[in-house]
């Protein structure tokens, strides 16, 4: 990653959205790649946690690692384990650095299989390599195999006297999940400051097809 | 974000809705929700009523998928619904229970009336906020390690009544005796342990509250004088649940549910239902960790409460026993229980779930606690803070009915975006105090959003439950202090 810093500046602008629901409250975000809207989607909820997102220095890494059946459940699963952080190791995130989705199935060979081919090979799922996220998406909901994702966060330990908590965020619910292409504005908003360093890779991969993903979830609160 | 719900809601009587079975093919019982005229309309502004239809999927189902009048929209069930699976062969759902497994809450009374509390109404309140521990990201002063915490969530209140919070017979008066059966630490996960190790004895945040309260209205005298209470005595409420722990109980028994679901060869038409035979592994496991986060709860809240006696120790000068200082009772509100029902004539063991409702048992049931066998199972109703909350006992028409239940609380109606818009934390906490009501939050932000304005009224659900016969009214209780996450 060369500039990995740049990747996912929701301070500077607002790749996510907040969704309104009578008892809780829910995160839609966008992404040209599904790296992306992955990483918006756990920087939307830390600002429902802490608006005040410029609080929370980069003092300490973390990596976050989750797994799951499909790629929905890929998403509830890498966002509970921002709710483990926060809530079991207090530890705010302020930006998610690397972050790369390893694909249950090749569906055809990707050119950047980096990363993320290396994650699947480490884990214990049928994972038999990674691709385009875009190319492969199609098979979540076949639901074959197993989808990862691993990330590399910044962030640091919650300190009351620095860090005004907004909301306690219990879980992250199913209820209206959605991980899925999108086109035209929707996508084009993502493509702010996100564009400027790319998830890298993955980003080139969606590159010239004028597509984005959206992911929204409803969390507990 | 919500569209209207256009679905078929039948009237059956002046408090009753029925959505036919035929609504959607795969119901297996109708729907039914609790609601006056001027409120049904209201609750078609969301999707609630499609969530009630939602559950009554559920493998196992019997009798009506049921919501009481405090329903709104949540996530899998509607926040308000009972449903009661077979217990031999039905399912049970994380669902049908919320994150906040076992949140719930308890009323201890006083022999204090309100006019002493008034005179240092301010000082009460700064000490309990700086007792208990409360707010996003809270922890407690108790110690626990890991072997701790699996004997908590073992034994429940015990654990807490044992390690000096609270007094024996506090147990007397609390659902289950504050440790449900089945629980098995070896089911909760590393995780939920870790959450869960350093939060015991936190209030929480968003609805959780405490309350110090004075009965301002007592309906059915001679039933509350068998709680020791009467028109101008002080009491307090504490609302509360089992913290990271049972959330995270509730979030990896979700994800194993998934698996479940296909292994089982189940249909439901929204994830959130996901769900395993009670009688699986997967099923029974879940049963286990969910009853441990229970037991978790309940010592929480009976920490809490040893606190607040401590507090009013401290401000009134006298002991806790010399204040009167009884637990009344505490209920579950979040929950999942095996009862005996009578289901088309014949009896029948079954899982209720209870998501944000409370059970309601009559006098006479065997599960009420001794000194209540008269009067029936205290329900515990608790209102927005600038509202009321309610004293209720369960009536034989619940068991008849609604498998033992009522409602948990007001419900919500505008969404926590919309409420901060409508009012600042300051101003809120500036208006209560001209209605004498003393708020302290450990975030403003946090505050607005509970504001009174965002619950539906809790007197007219209430109002609901008492008129159907599902619970009978005996005090109703206004805020006077008020702690908030």
């Amino acid at each position: 990653m060369a500039d990995a810093r740049g990747m996912v500046d929701a301070a500077v602008s607002h790749p996510y959205e907040i969704l309104e629901h009578t008892a809780d409250i829910g995160i839609r975000a966008w992404g040209r790649t599904l790296e992306e809207a992955f990483a918006n989607m756990a920087m939307g909820m830390m600002s429902l946690i802490i608006p005040k997102r410029g609080l929370v220095l980069e003092r300490d890494k973390r990596r976050v690692e989750a797994c799951a059946a499909d790629l929905e459940g890929l998403l509830v699963a890498w966002l509970e384990e921002f709710v483990y952080l926060v809530d079991a190791e207090r530890f705010l995130v302020a930006r998610v650095e690397e972050i790369s989705l390893a694909v249950p199935e090749l569906a055809e060979p990707g050119p950047q299989p980096g990363r993320a081919a290396r994650l699947a090979d480490d884990g214990d799922g049928p994972s038999a390599g990674a691709g385009r996220s875009g190319d492969t998406a199609g098979r979540a909901a076949a639901g074959a195999g197993t989808w990862a994702v691993s990330a590399l966060v910044w962030g640091e330990r919650m300190d009351p006297a620095r860090h005004p908590l907004e909301v306690e965020i219990k879980g992250v619910s199913y209820h209206m999940l959605k991980v899925e292409r999108t086109t035209g504005p929707v996508g084009g908003r993502a493509a702010g400051p996100a564009a400027a360093c790319g998830a890298g890779e993955a980003a080139r991969g969606a590159e010239g097809r004028g597509d984005a993903w959206m992911a929204q979830a409803i969390f507990d609160v | 974000m919500a569209s209207g719900w256009s679905g078929p809601l039948e009237r059956v009587d002046e408090f009753r809705w029925r959505i036919p079975v035929t609504y959607k093919a795969g119901m297996r019982v109708p729907g039914m929700i609790y609601a006056d005229e001027q409120h049904v309309d209201h609750i078609r502004e969301d999707q609630a009523p499609e969530q009630v239809a939602n559950a009554a999927f559920l493998p196992g189902m019997v009798g009506m998928s049921l919501a009481m009048p405090d329903i709104h929209w949540g996530y899998g069930f509607a926040i308000g619904g009972v449903g009661a699976t077979l217990a031999d062969e039905g399912v049970i759902s994380p669902g049908g229970v919320g994150f906040d497994i076992n949140c719930g809450v308890r009323l201890l009374r006083t022999n204090l009336f309100e006019d002493e509390v008034r005179a240092c109404l301010e000082p009460l309140v700064n000490q309990l906020f700086r007792d208990i521990p409360s707010g996003v990201g809270s922890t407690g002063v108790i110690k626990l390690g890991k072997n701790d915490t699996a004997e908590v969530l073992e034994k429940g209140a015990l654990w807490a009544v044992e390690n000096g919070y609270g007094w024996l017979r506090d147990l007397d008066h609390t659902e289950e005796r504050g440790a449900m059966r089945g629980a098995d630490a070896g089911k909760v996960s590393d995780k939920a342990i870790k959450r869960g190790m350093p939060q015991l004895g936190t209030l929480g945040s968003g609805n959780h509250f405490l309350e110090v309260q004075v009965v301002d209205e007592v309906f059915d005298s001679a039933l509350a004088e068998r709680f020791g209470l009467s028109v101008g005595q002080v009491v307090v409420m504490i609302h509360s649940g089992s913290r990271g722990l049972g959330h995270q109980v509730c979030t990896d028994y979700l994800a194993r549910m998934e698996q479940a679901i296909k292994k089982y060869g189940i249909t439901i038409p929204d994830r959130q239902l996901a769900c395993a035979p009670l009688s699986s592994p997967e099923g029974r496991d879940y049963f286990a960790a969910m009853a441990c986060a229970a037991n978790y709860a309940w010592a929480n809240r009976q920490c809490i409460m040893h606190w607040t006696r401590q507090a009013f120790a401290k401000v009134f000068g006298r002991s806790p026993e010399d204040l009167g200082m009884e637990l009344i009772y505490d209920v579950a509100h979040n929950i999942a229980k095996i009862e005996d029902h009578v289901v088309d004539g014949k009896r029948r063991r079954v899982c209720v779930h209870r998501k944000g409702a409370t059970r309601a048992f009559p006098a006479g049931h065997p599960d009420v606690p001794a000194d209540y066998r008269e009067t029936g199972q205290p329900v515990l109703v608790p209102g927005d803070m600038g509202r009321n909350s309610y004293l209720l006992v369960g009536t034989q028409r619940a068991m008849e009915d609604t498998f033992g239940s009522t409602c948990h609380g007001a419900g919500r109606v505008m969404s926590r975006a919309a409420a901060k818009k409508a009012v600042s934390g300051a101003a809120l906490q500036a208006e209560l105090r001209e209605r004498g009501i003393i708020v302290k939050a450990a975030s403003r932000g946090a505050l607005a959003e509970e504001t009174p304005e965002a619950y539906k009224d809790v007197n007219e659900v209430v109002h609901v439950c008492h008129g159907a016969g599902i619970s009978h009214k005996v005090a109703r209780m206004r805020p006077m202090g008020v702690i908030k996450g």
